[in-house]
């Protein structure tokens, strides 16, 4: 997942191109798998009909399923969107509600680095999942930069 | 508040050592937690290795011995290894600690202790709260026990106490409640807790990305093929 800055007002976070294109390349076998398996789903010796609706979804899903934050300085807006062909989630949040961002980890826990976006409300808002330490510290720097608004780093 | 070791919590009793020879306490830090669980990994092959090598025979016990020996020096090593955050309370200072059993301690980064910022930060929920100092973080699930180990290190070494809980970019003095100095004993753990609460309560927990909704929405063409699958199966579609 990369920031791409379009415009000094207009950058969106989603993922690197080459991963883009790669992954749809691995879900389109995927997807003609179970897509052939329903088709042939008459003929005898052939797969349950719930591992075939497994398979379909897992093909659809890393072929068509994209998440990406799209930040806009002029309608001071951030939005997450999240879609698969048919939308999951689109929420909008506004700018000016936004303290800043902050950095962190979950305790103990086997679990990937977060970046949280702080509203006003005190709701704490995740933007990204990231695994590797310098990488998250990296996008969360960029987001501050592109945003104007403080970073603050709280990891274990 | 608790200026006394013996009435602070569990917790924070557990986190705060005091040094053998009652000149201060120590914490630990990451880099020593991950020496040691290093030596831990390496001393659980080494095990691994003893048993292979009892077990086998001709060259492959002879691998699993020398495999043994080495694992074994080299988890000995790690594990023995102590990296400690101490707080001196005869100078005043702060410093890292690096010893082993084989060498003596070895001082590094000594600064004096009332300039130390340690700052009360929360983290992904408004009970949780973690007290960060000299770029180490400490989690409490209870705030109490937060509130309790700020007070402590603020009264016994008056280090810079800041809190970014209550207007979060920005830092403030952190003051300790005015609790009524009683023995640890008589007073439920949760007294501190309430006087924290106006405090703490204003802020909520983290949005996840992908909430329950999402998750459904995203599984929401399994019964779809499932169905088409099905409608295929018996004849009714092609």
């Amino acid at each position: 997942m990369i920031l791409k800055v379009h415009s000094p007002k207009r950058a969106t976070y989603r993922q690197y191109l080459l991963s883009r294109v790669l992954l749809s390349g691995l879900g389109v076998i995927i997807l003609l798998v179970g897509v052939l398996n329903i088709y042939f789903a008459a003929s005898p010796g052939g797969l349950p009909f719930w591992a075939i609706g497994l398979i379909t979804t897992l093909g659809w899903h890393a072929t068509f399923a994209s998440y990406r934050v799209r930040f806009d300085l002029d309608a001071r807006k951030i939005v997450l969107k999240a879609f698969s062909l048919y939308p999951i989630f689109n929420r909008a949040y506004d700018l000016n509600e936004v303290l800043g961002f902050r950095l962190i980890s979950r305790g103990a826990k086997n679990l990937p680095y977060q970046i949280v976006m702080v509203c006003k409300n005190g709701e704490q808002v995740a933007l990204s999942n990231i695994r590797y330490p310098t990488h998250a510290k990296y996008i969360a720097q960029q987001f501050a930069d592109f945003t104007g608004l403080p970073l603050t780093v709280d990891m274990v | 508040m608790n200026t006394n070791y013996q009435a602070l919590p569990a917790k924070v009793k557990k986190l705060l050592r005091p040094m053998a020879d009652g000149s201060g306490i120590s914490l630990h830090t990451k880099k020593g937690m991950m020496i040691k669980l290093g030596g831990a990994f390496v001393l659980f092959l080494c095990a691994q290795a003893l048993v292979l090598s009892v077990v086998l025979e001709g060259s492959e016990a002879t691998f699993y011995r020398v495999l043994a020996m080495i694992s074994a020096a080299v988890g000995l090593y790690l594990f023995c290894q102590s990296h400690r955050l101490v707080f001196d309370r005869a100078t005043n200072r702060v410093f890292v600690q690096r010893s082993a059993w084989w060498r003596a301690p070895q001082r590094v980064d000594t600064q004096r202790a009332d300039t130390v910022e340690v700052l009360l930060t929360r983290i992904d929920s408004n009970r949780r709260l973690q007290v960060g100092l000299l770029n180490q973080l400490y989690v409490f699930d209870q705030p109490s026990d937060a509130q309790a180990l700020m007070a402590y290190l603020q009264q016994q070494f008056r280090v810079v106490a800041l809190e970014q809980v209550s207007d979060w970019p920005n830092k403030h003095p952190w003051q300790a409640e005015d609790t009524p100095s009683v023995t640890a004993k008589s007073v439920p753990a949760n007294t501190p807790v309430d006087v924290a609460e106006p405090q703490v309560s204003e802020l909520g927990l983290v949005v996840p990305i992908w909430s329950r909704g999402a998750l459904l929405k995203l599984a929401l063409p399994i019964p779809v093929f499932c169905v088409l699958t099905a409608l295929v199966e018996y004849g009714v579609l092609l």
